[in-house]
């Protein structure tokens, strides 16, 4: 299992819906293994994460605060090597899970 | 968040049900107004008044309502309602026998009338309230908003018992209402059910409603917090002490609408995508309804005409009653009838990217310029009504403004569906290949 996840940053966190979801799909479609998607938004997207799960990724959300979430999504097999990169990835940003 | 498992969004059909009856409640009311004529417009309790607003208020906005909390609900706290097509099969069919039952009623009252409308709509209304409760009682996400959905419920129930109780005045087997303070006795319990059901049910549900949606749809920012955590529960204490002070407390009822208005204006005005939106325009004329409330509502009687002076409750009602909560509720419905459908599409696509070809443009399944054609329609409509008010004899003409607005409105949401189902089927042709 390789730890070392590739990481793609957007930020849809200025769009007005249901631009966000576009452009999470868009991307979707071309994640590779090993690649992680990480989704700078404002809400959590609650109806999508059964359909994430029904389709082969896993994700997980880190909520800042207020209007300000981190979104992870990933396939399902690289549940591990994610796990191993959520440590660094709380420390460097100093977040609460 | 522990503990939930998050929901997928309930099937599009049970909230577009309820969205597509909500409009035929009023042409059916526009038919009411056209047959009544005249003698409608001489009191608050005529019986075919009382019809009128039972159309308006449980026809439109409360079916309107229960649809939109269908999906509001996954999508701000995560969490929907258990076994949502029985629980929509049930509460959908008791609430338009119970409502067509009860407007009947009112005017070919009947003892057989009266229980089986009370029967329908208690259960009705009933199991509705239940299969919400078991959600927000739940720990869910987004607090603010969900405390206001809890105490929109609350009034909701209120409303309901009061309502059967006042039903059930008119039934053989006479329900003992002595044990209700003398200030929930008389007229006082039918001002109280209004107030409640107006204020406590509707209109707390759209501030609270507006929290979400405002800021989500329109990229703008959250309402300021004292506003969010205060204001909702605030107007609920009101609602529930204003049997006991009516007058003094409808002060405050009113004075905290204008604050939300103010406020609902500062988001709007602070949003960061400000290009032309039919919604935002409906959300701004009804913030600027409620403040002309307050102005109405506060300015002195003898600075205003005789005329105005003497109908001012009603006046203020049909401001509140169709400039405010009509009008916001109407606006959403131009704001989730196209997203909805273009969401329910997409995530379709989660499970199939090759899908995503054949999602048509969000703004193809409501067309910009029609939907402004509604907002128009709704000035007209608002304008004659306060009129007709004034004018009784004026009562054609409301009757044909809101044939046609109302009319307008299922032609929309027909476009949208039909356009939803064009592409569903597209998807699925995929799906099976």
């Amino acid at each position: 299992m390789n730890s070392n996840l590739q990481f793609i940053n957007i930020d849809v966190s200025a769009l007005a819906p249901p631009e966000p979801m576009t452009v999470i799909l868009t991307h979707l479609a071309t994640l590779t293994q090993s690649q992680c998607l990480v989704i700078k938004h404002r809400r959590q997207p609650f109806p999508l994460y059964v359909k994430l799960k029904e389709a082969g990724f896993s994700y997980h959300c880190i909520e800042h605060g207020l209007d300000h979430i981190s979104l992870y999504i990933f396939h399902h097999c690289d549940q591990q090597a994610f796990e191993q990169n959520l440590v660094n990835l709380v420390s460097s940003e100093g977040l609460n899970k | 968040m522990n503990g939930l498992s998050f929901n997928a969004l309930p099937p599009i059909d049970l909230p577009f049900r309820f969205f597509f009856t909500a409009p035929v409640f009023v042409i059916l009311c526009a038919v009411l107004i056209l047959l009544t004529g005249e003698s409608l417009w001489l009191s608050r309790w005529q019986p075919s008044m009382l019809a009128l607003t039972h159309g308006f208020t449980l026809g439109f906005m409360t079916m309107v309502m229960m649809g939109a909390l269908l999906q509001l609900l996954p999508v701000v706290g995560g969490v929907g309602i258990a076994k949502p097509r029985l629980i929509v099969a049930v509460c959908y069919s008791a609430m338009v026998m119970g409502t067509l039952g009860l407007m009947a009623n009112f005017l070919w009252p009947s003892v057989l009338l009266t229980a089986l409308t009370m029967l329908l709509l208690a259960s009705g209304l009933g199991v509705y309230i239940v299969a919400l409760t078991l959600v927000l009682v739940k720990k869910l996400s987004q607090g603010d908003t969900i405390i206001g959905f809890r105490l929109s419920i609350a009034a909701l129930f209120i409303v309901l018992l009061l309502g059967v109780l006042m039903l059930g005045q008119a039934l053989p087997i006479t329900i003992d209402i002595s044990f209700l303070p003398a200030a929930l006795s008389g007229k006082a319990i039918t001002n109280n059910h209004a107030i409640l059901g107006l204020v406590g049910w509707v209109s707390l549900l759209i501030i609270s409603v507006s929290f979400q949606v405002i800021p989500m749809f329109h990229v703008a920012p959250s309402f300021p917090k004292r506003i969010s955590q205060f204001l909702p529960a605030a107007l609920f204490v009101l609602l529930v002490l204003y049997a006991i002070q009516p007058k003094l407390l409808m002060t405050f009822i009113v004075a905290i609408h204008g604050i939300f208005a103010v406020s609902l204006l500062w988001v709007i005005a602070k949003r960061k995508r400000k290009i032309a939106d039919t919604s935002i325009w409906y959300w701004q004329a009804s913030a600027v309804t409620l403040l002309v409330i307050n102005v109405f509502y506060f300015m002195p009687e003898q600075y205003l005409p005789d005329n105005l002076a003497q109908k001012k409750v009603i006046l203020i009602a049909a401001l509140y009653l169709y400039w405010y909560l009509v009008a916001v509720i109407q606006g959403m419905l131009l704001k989730i009838l196209p997203f909805l459908s273009f969401t329910h599409l997409q995530q379709r696509c989660v499970s199939n990217f090759l899908a995503m070809q054949y999602l048509p443009n969000m703004h193809d399944f409501l067309n910009k310029k029609q939907g402004q054609w509604l907002f128009y329609l709704h000035l007209l409509s608002g304008g004659t009504l306060l009129v007709t008010i004034l004018l009784p004899s004026m009562y054609w003409l409301l009757a044909f403004v809101l044939f046609i607005e109302f009319t307008w409105l299922l032609r929309l949401m027909k476009t949208t569906t039909a356009l939803y189902y064009a592409t569903l089927a597209k998807i699925n042709s995929l799906a099976n290949e």
